[in-house]
């Protein structure tokens, strides 16, 4: 017996920035530069949202998808690399925010942003052990918090989370296989103690050493020899740090643009990170019929790739998925550029331990 | 991660402590249910006020509810949200559930009316005294379709 899906949920915040905002703040691309990536808004986190509430939010709508008895969780994995504190775990808040027994495994992963995927892997792995009955993985990221203000990558990092609830049979969408893909490619990353995210240059990010060769080495080991033809995909389900990538890499590895805009989200969202490659997979379940195969792929900076091979079950048509991924992105309030610095308090204050109305 | 900016509110703050003892109610609406006389209470309490009996049972609330008294706050505290008007209502939780009194959140002003369906979510209170976050409910409306 297998392992597979039981449910799923996402959690986006609601508030979006456009990126002619931003835009005509710094002027630092050429705005027909800046479209050509194909993103047209981006998330903005509240100031009562972090990874935390993101992950919890999205847990609570897989859980109550999957119809499971929460005494049945024996793993939580997060997978975030934008967890609110250094050394205290997201992972076991979540445990008790969501009333799960206290003898569960519980762990936060930090690996780029593939560590929603990495989460999956290991949730599935302690299923298909038969270590845990049923297992859930989150994927949440804030990457919007940690972009400096006048970086290119201020135009499309996003925030948002995605969770799956994972157990033995097939549930809702089967998982046939997975493979991974490492290489330590630092495209991107955050110093100790920094707040905002940099950038290795445009050697390490335009030329495809990260992205493309990543993904392709974790396509060719699940699918090695070509066992599968792309033909026997429905969906290609992938990570999005822009709206342009998708299409590109997508068409690498041998998939067709119907295969991949059912999956594609991050034209009015923008770069998930972590949860990026999970929410794409939760768009195509949300439209998916029984017995069709969903190819799904991650990429992290500097981590390396997830592939995973998935394919729906008759139980799909049977369960209730609304509010959909669209349903969630097309919910917005618009902001503008100096209430989204406020919001995501990129300004630089004195400490503030206030008193009553100071 | 913390940002200066962030402030840490210093007038009735609960400590890492306090607010570690009530995590429960404030993740998941957990309070008491008194086995003899039945009543419910919300926040949990040691000793039932009605028939003083002291062993209590931990009970979760509904985690659906629907606003029963509205508000707006103009000028909100330090440490309560950066965004003005802010709402925030009574909200009757389902099932007999207690009243709680919260922001609404992920809403325009407007749509927080008497009688508005409401889920909870989970969102960030104003920091402990030490500075460490503290998690707590908000409601969000339920659109039609869920």
């Amino acid at each position: 017996m297998g392992s597979g899906v039981l449910g799923y949920g996402v959690a986006i915040p609601r508030r979006r920035i456009r990126i002619e905002e931003i835009n005509d703040v710094w002027k630092n691309m050429p705005l027909q530069a800046v479209k050509g990536r194909k993103v047209k808004e981006r998330g903005v986190l509240g100031p009562d949202e972090d990874t935390v509430t993101l992950g919890a939010d999205a847990a609570q709508k897989a859980m109550k998808m999957s119809g499971l008895d929460r005494e049945k969780i024996g793993a939580l994995i997060l997978g975030t690399q934008t967890s609110p504190y250094h050394t205290r775990p997201a992972a076991s808040m979540l445990v008790d925010i969501l009333g799960l027994r206290n003898d569960v495994f519980a762990t936060d992963i930090q690996f780029s942003g593939k560590s929603g995927t990495s989460a999956l892997l290991i949730a599935l792995a302690y299923v298909n052990s038969g270590m845990a009955e049923a297992a859930i993985a989150i994927g949440s990221d804030t990457l919007s918090y940690h972009v400096s203000p006048g970086d290119s990558q201020e135009y499309v990092a996003s925030s948002g989370a995605c969770a799956m609830v994972v157990g033995r049979g097939a549930g809702i969408a089967e998982i046939e296989k997975s493979a991974s893909y490492t290489t330590d490619t630092p495209d991107y990353f955050r110093l100790d103690g920094e707040r905002y995210i940099r950038s290795g240059g445009s050697a390490m990010t335009n030329t495809g050493v990260g992205l493309q060769e990543n993904m392709l080495g974790a396509w060719k080991s699940v699918n090695g020899n070509k066992a599968y033809a792309p033909d026997s995909f429905r969906y290609l389900a992938i990570q999005q740090e822009d709206g342009k990538a998708p299409f590109q890499v997508g068409q690498m590895l041998g998939f067709s643009k119907e295969q991949i805009t059912p999956g594609f989200f991050s034209d009015f969202l923008g770069d998930c990170g972590s949860a990026s490659a999970l929410i794409s997979l939760a768009k195509v379940l949300d439209g998916a019929a029984p017995d069709e195969r969903i190819a799904a792929i991650s990429y992290g900076s500097g981590a390396g790739s997830d592939a995973l091979i998935l394919k729906t079950t008759s139980k799909i048509g049977q369960i209730y998925r609304k509010p959909s991924v669209s349903d969630l992105i097309s919910r917005k309030t618009m902001v503008d550029y100096s209430t989204y610095i406020k919001l995501e308090r990129k300004y630089d204050t004195h400490e503030r331990k206030t008193s009553t109305f100071d | 991660m913390w940002s200066k900016s962030e402030p840490i509110y210093r007038i009735a703050t609960q400590s890492t402590a306090k607010s570690w003892r009530n995590r429960f109610a404030r993740y998941r609406l957990v309070g008491t249910h008194c086995p003899s006389c039945g009543m419910d209470h919300f926040p949990g309490r040691h000793v039932c006020p009605k028939c003083h009996e002291r062993d209590l049972v931990a009970k979760e609330f509904s985690r659906t509810g629907r606003v029963v008294c509205t508000a707006v706050d103009h000028s909100p505290l330090m440490g309560h949200g950066e965004e003005v008007p802010k709402p925030f209502a009574i909200v009757k939780m389902d099932g007999n559930g207690p009243h709680v009194v919260s922001d609404v959140v992920d809403c325009d002003l407007e749509q927080v009316k008497e009688g508005l369906g409401v889920e909870l979510v989970l969102r960030k209170w104003r920091r402990e005294s030490n500075g460490n976050y503290t998690y707590g409910y908000k409601f969000r409306p339920i659109s039609s379709e869920e």
